[in-house]
């Protein structure tokens, strides 16, 4: 079965800064999987050079087994894969029913009635149809979050990578995020989603990639990666993880 | 806390949809005023003196430059400095279409749109792929560019000494139409112009434009795409205003390089526009018409301090509208306030 | 070969006046974000004001760059904390409009006090020259160029030594986070600002000793800057003086060699190119990404 999204050797620098070593992984077709790791790991940098923001310095990146390496994002898109911007980016003069529309038009390719009525459509589903009316400004951080991935779900998107939509939401706000998530993952769709929120990725990963310092560092179920040193160490330290092996061990 | 947010914003903010909310009269009101107007403005050669004629047609032309510009710096946010290029290239492909081929004027103009919008697509490959200021300066050093090139080509061009249309005599080609004849071509070209734009606001082009404008990422992440979508803006607005160019070129019967590419016609368009109202179907039109006949009364009256003051009044109007009088005057009537001193310190740091 | 080292000794020294006109332009544009249309106009400017103190005082033009490069800091502070900081935050043509219309206010009000008659400060020493093996080196322009290194040297440690020049620079990199450090960023524009105005308003008063001036030559110091500012980097100093020197030099050659405008469509070009292919600049590095797609 062809990987719906797999890198291969994946590498970006900027300037003196290597945020991506050679990173390879692969996501097959109606799975979720989970890129965690400490700040600055390159994670948003990863979910850039994949979906044609950044052109990788060196690597590969193919959807469905075609070789979209340095495609402009339209392309990928095209392809059948969406994405959420970590730091929400609304179409500020827009309302919210537009906005959504926008993905529609372009990424699904409708007319403007056709994607109005689409739009009205995602946002029940993801519980923002009152709100179709307003303005991104109007709006708080929860749904904005809602709007940053109906905006993606506007592509009919078969991958979709969703960039720490959990951040700064409320456990109840958090649940909601989850069970959508799972939702979309029963209709087929494959989806990378880079988290910091814990909880989330435990309740909704089937696998757990784990970036550090722009490389991988190690890769498993949820469980797996939760009890692996290397990993404690890298968001706890060292001494951390080597006194939890002992206490294992002892 | 964050329910309380939650609950305030749902109570009192007030859904804003786009499109009106207003009865049929409004609708009827709004298609009807225009056309009276229009049809006013058709009679005009009847009832008015040449030279009002001829301010007029001036009108006119910048009201058909500024929708030029709206597209592409309004809509698409990319705020050309340099649309004067495609007005210089669409004036002396008349001029030297009718001078050294000995076409007729109908056939001429065309070219000088096609002139424009081919100009535009190879321009603006690469330079549309800058932002903000690095876009305006590279399209101003594009109008610059060009002018130079035109006035060293002095035996297609006429160089630096101009070019004359045969437009009178036997030489000339097509019978010079007359002040009544170029104020109906300015006219009918403003129409078509606002048409357009009219058209581009409420289309899925629209959409595109203006997504461009508000988050040029986001919208390449929903699926746009971009380069195709900036292009495609850029030619119409060069072959529109390439056509205003022609048709000047043979209003003027002798060109010059300085003047048909002065830096003065292109941000006296951005000017009308932005202070009509950029991204807007009527702004440039109120902005068009609003400051050439105010260049005209200072001129009649004030000839020295001419420019002087038209520069203050330009930055008293921006400071204070730098929305524009349209977007200033919706936000006004749907709060009920006026407030230009409050309307002042809206961009202020 | 004489014309040639003439030609490109002339450019050198024109170059270096060149850079220290563009150079404020290009600390307030990498800065603030601002492109200041009128800054031809300060240039002019600085040039009557020595030239009004050459006439009524007898002052020389290298003493009175000191009072035009105060009172167009002054200026220029004013202006830009009483005007153009009113639209910092507004969409891109706003301060472009503004500053234009500037321009035309304060071209106007020199062309009415002053009229567009062509003018020069005749000092007794500055047309003489200094012969070395043949190329002429006027002391006018000889002063002129060591007065633009001076001055940029000045900015640079300026820029980089003082607690105001480091504001300046946290202020270009991320306003947001520089006031939240306690920088008066209203004061630092300004700031930045009348440095630009008043190093314009040095350069006006070497221009005035140098060759003629016009409220008319206005534009053309600004699209020069433009030029210079993109080649050598915005907020670059160096880059600045660079791109003078090189400019200077092209302008010079293209004048002996080619005829006269087609230089300016170069000139033009190679901005336009410039800005394509590399528009952090020849040789600098900016403060924010030119480019909308990588």
């Amino acid at each position: 079965m062809t990987a719906a999204l797999q890198t291969i050797d994946l590498s970006r620098r900027f300037g003196g800064l290597q945020a991506l070593r050679g990173v390879s992984f692969t996501v097959e077709p109606g799975q979720i999987v989970g890129v965690i790791g400490p700040n600055g790991a390159g994670k948003s940098t990863l979910v850039n050079v994949i979906t044609g923001h950044l052109k990788p310095t060196s690597g590969q990146v193919h959807v469905d087994g075609r070789d979209v390496t340095g495609a402009r994002p339209w392309v990928i898109a095209e392809m059948g894969v969406a994405r959420t911007f970590q730091v929400v980016k609304p179409f500020r003069d827009m309302t919210v029913r537009e906005n959504v529309a926008v993905g529609a038009m372009f990424g699904a390719a409708s007319s403007v009635a056709v994607a109005m009525q689409r739009a009205d459509e995602i946002l029940e589903r993801v519980g923002l149809a009152k709100r179709a009316g307003f303005q991104p400004r109007e709006l708080p951080v929860a749904d904005l979050r809602r709007l940053e991935l109906a905006r993606a779900l506007a592509l009919n998107p078969r991958v979709l990578l969703i960039d720490e939509v959990m951040a700064g939401l409320r456990p109840a706000e958090v649940e909601a995020a989850v069970q959508l998530v799972l939702s979309l993952k029963e209709e087929g769709v494959t989806i990378v989603a880079v988290e910091h929120v814990m909880k989330a990725i435990m309740a909704m990963c089937d696998r757990v990639c784990v970036l550090h310092e722009g490389a991988v560092l190690s890769e498993g179920s949820p469980d797996e990666i939760a009890s692996d040193e290397r990993v404690i160490g890298a968001y706890l330290g060292e001494r951390y993880a080597r006194r939890t092996a002992e206490r294992g061990d002892a | 806390m964050g329910q309380a947010v939650e609950d305030t914003t749902a109570e009192t903010a007030v859904p804003r949809a786009r499109g009106s909310r207003t009865g049929p009269v409004v609708a009827a009101a709004r298609i009807g005023i225009p056309l009276a107007f229009l049809a006013f403005l058709a009679a005009a050669p009847l009832m008015f003196v040449d030279s009002f004629l001829r301010t007029l047609s001036t009108v006119f032309m910048y009201v058909i430059l500024a929708q030029a510009w709206n597209i592409i710096g309004g809509y698409a946010g990319y705020a050309s400095f340099g649309n004067v290029v495609f007005f210089g290239l669409g004036g002396y492909t008349v001029a030297v279409l009718m001078t050294e081929l000995r076409w007729p004027f109908w056939p001429a103009l065309p070219v000088a749109a096609v002139v424009g919008a081919v100009y535009a697509a190879v321009i603006g490959l690469p330079v549309l792929r800058l932002r903000g200021h690095y876009f305006a300066v590279a399209t101003l050093g594009v109008a610059e560019g060009t002018r130079e090139i035109i006035i060293n080509l002095p035996k297609l061009t006429g160089g630096g000494s101009g070019e004359t249309i045969p437009a009178v005599g036997s030489l000339a080609t097509t019978s010079y139409p007359g002040n009544a004849g170029f104020f109906y071509m300015f006219l009918a070209l403003a129409v078509i112009a606002t048409a357009v734009v009219w058209r581009v606001s409420r289309s899925r082009f629209g959409y595109a434009l203006r997504s461009i404008h508000q988050d040029e990422e986001a919208a390449a992440a929903a699926g746009l795409n971009t380069t195709r979508t900036k292009v495609r803006a850029f030619m119409v607005s060069g072959a529109l205003t390439a056509l205003a160019g022609g048709i000047y070129a043979f209003q003027q019967v002798t060109i010059y390089p300085d003047r048909l590419f002065s830096v003065e016609i292109t941000v006296l368009m951005v000017v009308m526009a932005v202070i009509g109202g950029a991204g807007t179907v009527i702004g440039p039109v109120i902005g068009a018409i609003g400051l050439e006949f105010l260049s005209e009364y200072l001129r009649q009256n004030v000839l020295e301090y001419h420019t002087l003051i038209f520069g203050a009044i330009i930055v008293a109007v921006i400071l204070f509208l730098p929305q524009g009088i349209v977007s200033f005057s919706r936000d006004a009537w749907r709060r009920r306030r006026i407030s230009l001193l409050e309307n002042a310190r809206r961009y202020s740091l | 070969m004489q014309r040639f080292l003439q030609a490109t000794a002339y450019g050198l020294l024109q170059g270096g006046l060149f850079a220290i006109v563009a150079v404020g332009f290009s600390l307030v544009w990498g800065v603030t974000n601002i492109v200041n249309l009128a800054h031809g106009a300060l240039v002019i400017i600085g040039a009557y004001v020595a030239w009004q103190l050459h006439s009524a005082l007898g002052l020389d033009p290298t003493l009175g760059m000191l009072p035009a490069a105060a009172i167009l800091f002054a200026s220029g502070y004013v202006i830009q904390r009483g005007l153009v900081n009113r639209v910092v935050n507004a969409p891109i043509w706003m301060t472009l409009l503004v500053t234009f219309g500037l321009e035309l206010l304060l071209v106007n009000l020199l062309l009415v006090g002053y009229t567009g008659n062509y003018r020069r400060i005749r000092t007794g020493w500055a047309s003489r020259a200094l012969d070395i093996g043949g190329v002429r080196l006027p002391y006018g322009r000889l002063a002129g160029f060591g007065f633009a290194i001076l001055l940029t040297v000045l900015l640079v440690l300026f820029i980089t030594r003082t607690r105001t020049g480091l504001a300046i620079r946290a202020a270009g990199m991320d306003r947001g986070m520089a006031r939240s450090m306690g920088v008066n960023i209203r004061h630092v524009y300004a700031v930045t600002f009348g440095i630009a105005a008043a190093l314009a308003g040095a350069a006006g008063s070497i221009v005035g000793m140098t060759s003629t001036f016009s409220p008319a030559d206005a534009g053309h110091f600004t699209l020069q800057s433009f030029v210079i500012a993109v080649l050598g980097g915005l907020g670059n100093m160096w880059g600045a003086l660079a791109g003078g020197l090189l400019v200077g030099v092209v302008e010079s050659l293209g004048a002996q060699y080619v005829s006269g405008t087609l230089i300016n469509a170069f000139a033009f070009g190679l901005l336009v190119l410039v800005l394509a292919i590399r528009p952090s600049g020849l040789l600098g590095r900016p403060f924010y990404e030119a480019r909308v797609e990588t």
